[in-house]
């Protein structure tokens, strides 16, 4: 014990470097933390402090807990061993899926991974990082959005009635982010049911479609639709659904799954618009309207269909096109002082003043 | 409470936080408790939650993921552990019934015999637990009953 | 183009039920829960942005309420493991075992019009059900699952530091932070009245339910002069061990009798070991691997039967 103690602490000395590799197969760059940070985490905190701790003073004060070196060097050779074990298994599987899922099992306490998972950006997908091609990224990305995201999603789409007044229900598969990249600079990641300036919303939406499970993904092609069920219509005295953009035939990787104008220019031609955007244009006094995006995969067929109008019945379209709900977003737009201006962009008419209702009461 | 104290110079004094410190209230409005009450007290204050949970420890980044890892083997230590000793007992009862589906083709009286259930069956009251440090006297045997009162 | 068709959008919602209604199992009345139409589970705590380390899981070690467990070797817990439970297999496993049925609650025959709606009918031969007794294989062998500590003290009544003191008493005997019970209902004669508090109870599980029963059983059992064991006729028909400990027995506790000035009086209290055992006779077996004594007669076993 002591001798492996006064071992290691040499080795801490030298800084050779750390010796312990994991048994991962791939030699993606993603599997190992930065070199910065990995010697100390694989080797203990140097006499110099952690090197995650920026402040001078606060790393001299450091010290690790006592016989975590020790405890850390039993148990990461005992992780790698089973890890091994997981990978030779692996190595044997037929089943994709049972093969990704022994791959994950192989890699799911890799402490490296963990750390760059824990520590790094998750929506931007640098693949230097976190890459989700690889099986292990995308288990632990799946565990974090259903702990937050997903719960947050499914509680705005039902408090928002998105379901069941676009579409029945949602059975989330897969983890949509959206975020409006334009000329307003506010280039964040929209929270579930936020409600945007029009303004924000001239442009259409950048869409994330994160994937979690192994597929063949160069021949699945997935579909987004943004609906507005709240467009008034008076001659009916209800409302309608309306259709506020459509793409179709998109194909996405599990890194390069961000759908912005970017990703639409380089593949020109390959996807197909199923109607052009219409920026939200609320009406004064009518209360906030509800933009639902839905996210489908479309399987091998490939959906040409270019629409003119923009009514559009949701339901009728999934059931035709045999489109399968794998995720949604939500977000809502109220009349603002920049209608006019989106209005004008766009060419269209000048909107209804409706009379103002006393209450917060949703008429129905 | 502040209060200025020439220590360390002279020239020029510094301020002392005198907050924490505890006073005696000379007009002794403070109740005292008897002894009884204060033993109850002092009993009490050992159930306080507070005292059971230990301090959190602030680890760095790097080490918090040493750590989860520590405790991701010793879990999967502890799993293999179970799972080894679950097919232990698997094998045991296999072999028991095994033993006896034998014997029922050998000897159908033994068979009986073997297969009564043991109701009122008890461990040796010998048998005790391992322990670190045994008691040097385990039971006392010599005890005999008091003469009954007539 | 597309025809709005409202019965596609009913039949799917038909063939979804997110909530049991009555109206959806046929019956009458409706229902004043408000429909889900998803089925993810939502922790609404997790979604707060308050207190977020109480989020993390209990053995997260960032959590406020971790709490280190693993902390010394269970020698209990590894006697169990490494002599009693191979020994139960072999005592309890029996060459063709069926499951026996026990007492269950019968239908009546319907030949009143009063039978309608009824209640059901009391077993056979007993006043509550009876559990079933399934084959004892590898995976039933009986453990020691909680020990329920009560200690109910009389003298609460007209002094409650009584009730305060048995509830410090069990905490010093256990190191578990037991609970105060409370007097239910007005009892005249005892002068007892609804929501004194009359005492202590905890339940001890795990590490602590070990510690505590090595200690009685090396320590404060073997001390008591006279001491019989715990009654054979214990029990509650479904592998529950009960018994009880005088004050005087009390004493014997090694952190009562270390501080015997601070403790003039001490208080008696019962326990029920709750086994996984499915008769009480299993149980018996099970307690007295650990050295537990056991005297009288047992029920549905000849005295000469019984092994001391």
């Amino acid at each position: 014990m002591l001798r492996s103690n006064i071992i290691s602490q040499c080795r801490r000395l030298l800084s050779t470097g750390t010796t312990k590799t994991w048994a991962s197969k791939t030699t993606a760059p993603s599997l190992k933390a930065s070199t910065h940070y990995r010697d100390a985490l694989l080797d203990g905190i140097p006499s110099t402090g952690p090197p995650s701790l920026r402040s001078r003073k606060y790393k001299q004060r450091y010290s690790s807990p006592e016989g975590i070196n020790e405890a850390f060097d039993v148990a990461y050779d005992f992780l790698k061993s089973k890890s091994e074990a997981a990978y030779a298994k692996a190595a044997e599987a037929k089943d994709p899926q049972e093969k990704a899922q022994l791959e994950t099992q192989a890699e799911l306490h890799n402490p490296e991974v963990n750390f760059n998972f824990a520590y790094n950006e998750k929506l931007e997908n640098d693949t230097q990082y976190i890459d989700y091609e690889l099986p292990v990224y995308r288990e632990l990305k799946k565990k974090h959005w259903e702990n937050y995201g997903q719960m947050l999603t499914m509680q705005r789409l039902e408090t928002l009635a998105a379901i069941p007044d676009t579409l029945p229900t949602l059975e989330p598969k897969a983890e949509i982010s959206l975020k409006f990249q334009n000329h307003t600079g506010v280039n964040r990641w929209v929270e579930a049911g936020k409600k945007l300036s029009s303004n924000a919303t001239t442009f259409p939406p950048s869409v994330k479609i994160q994937e979690f499970d192994a597929l063949d993904l160069t021949k699945g092609k997935y579909t987004i639709l943004i609906v507005n069920p709240d467009v008034p219509d008076i001659e009916n005295n209800t409302y309608k659904t309306q259709i506020a953009w459509g793409l179709s035939n998109l194909s996405i990787t599990y890194n390069d799954n961000f759908i912005n104008p970017a990703k639409l220019l380089k593949d020109e031609g390959k996807y197909n618009e199923i109607i052009s955007y219409l920026p939200p244009v609320p009406e004064k006094n009518l209360p906030a309207q509800r933009f639902v995006t839905w996210v489908f995969r479309q399987g091998e067929q490939s959906l040409d269909i270019q629409l003119q109008k923009r009514d559009f019945d949701i339901r009728q379209f999934v059931e035709d096109f045999k489109l399968e709900a794998i995720g949604a977003h939500i977000w809502r737009s109220e009349w603002d002082l920049n209608v006019r201006e989106v209005r004008e962009l766009y060419g269209l008419p000048q909107g209804t003043v409706f009379a103002k209702v006393k209450g917060t009461r949703r008429l129905r | 409470m502040l209060t200025q104290t020439t220590q360390g110079s002279l020239k020029q004094p510094t301020l002392q936080l005198l907050r924490g410190l505890r006073t005696k209230s000379k007009n002794s409005r403070v109740a005292t408790v008897s002894a009884a009450t204060q033993r109850i007290i002092t009993g009490l204050s050992v159930l306080s939650g507070r005292k059971k949970y230990p301090r959190i420890l602030k680890l760095s980044n790097e080490d918090l993921i040493r750590h989860d890892t520590i405790q991701a083997a010793w879990a999967q230590y502890q799993r293999d552990i179970r799972t080894d000793r679950q097919s232990v007992l698997d094998k045991q009862y296999d072999s028991i019934i095994n033993a006896m589906e034998d014997l029922k083709i050998t000897n159908m009286e033994l068979f009986k015999i073997a297969n009564k259930k043991e109701k009122g069956k008890r461990f040796p009251l010998d048998a005790r637990i391992p322990v670190d440090f045994p008691p040097n006297k385990v039971w006392h045997y010599e005890v005999k009953a008091p003469a009954e009162k007539k | 183009m597309f025809s709005p068709k409202p019965t596609a959008s009913l039949s799917v919602a038909a063939l979804r039920q997110f909530t049991t209604s009555a109206v959806a199992l046929g019956k009458p009345g409706c229902n004043t829960i408000k429909p889900v139409h998803h089925r993810v589970k939502i922790n609404k705590n997790k979604l707060s942005h308050r207190f977020p380390e109480l989020n993390l899981s209990k053995n997260d070690i960032r959590n406020p309420a971790f709490k280190p467990t693993s902390t010394y070797q269970d020698r209990v817990e590894e006697h169990y493991h490494n002599t009693i439970a191979s020994d139960l297999l072999l005592i309890n496993a029996q060459e063709g075992e069926f499951t026996q049925f026990g007492k269950k609650r019968r239908e009546w025959d319907g030949s009143s019009p009063y039978h309608l709606n009824r209640s059901l009918r009391k077993p056979q031969g007993s006043e509550a059900e009876t559990l079933d007794i399934k084959p004892h294989t590898a995976s039933n062998i009986p453990k020691i699952e909680a020990i329920h500590i009560n200690c109910y003290v009389e003298s609460a009544k007209d002094n409650a530091n009584h009730a305060l003191n048995s509830l410090v008493q069990i905490q010093q005997i256990t190191g578990v932070k037991p609970k105060p019970i409370f007097a239910k209902t007005n009892v005249i004669h005892w002068r007892v009245r609804a929501g004194f508090q009359m005492g202590a109870r905890v339940t001890l599980k795990g590490r602590p339910m070990n510690q505590f029963l090595s200690t009685l059983t090396d320590i404060v059992l073997p001390r008591i002069r006279e001491y019989k064991g715990i009654s054979n006729k214990s029990g509650d028909r479904t592998g529950n061990i009960q018994f009880g400990l005088t004050p005087d027995d009390i004493r014997y506790f090694p952190e009562i009798e270390s501080n015997q000035d601070l403790w003039p009086k001490t208080y008696g209290m019962h326990f029920n070991v709750v086994t996984s055992a499915q008769t009480d006779a299993e149980a018996r077996t099970l307690l007295s691997a650990y050295g537990l004594p056991f005297h009288g007669s047992e029920k549905g076993t000849k005295p000469e039967n019984i092994e001391y």
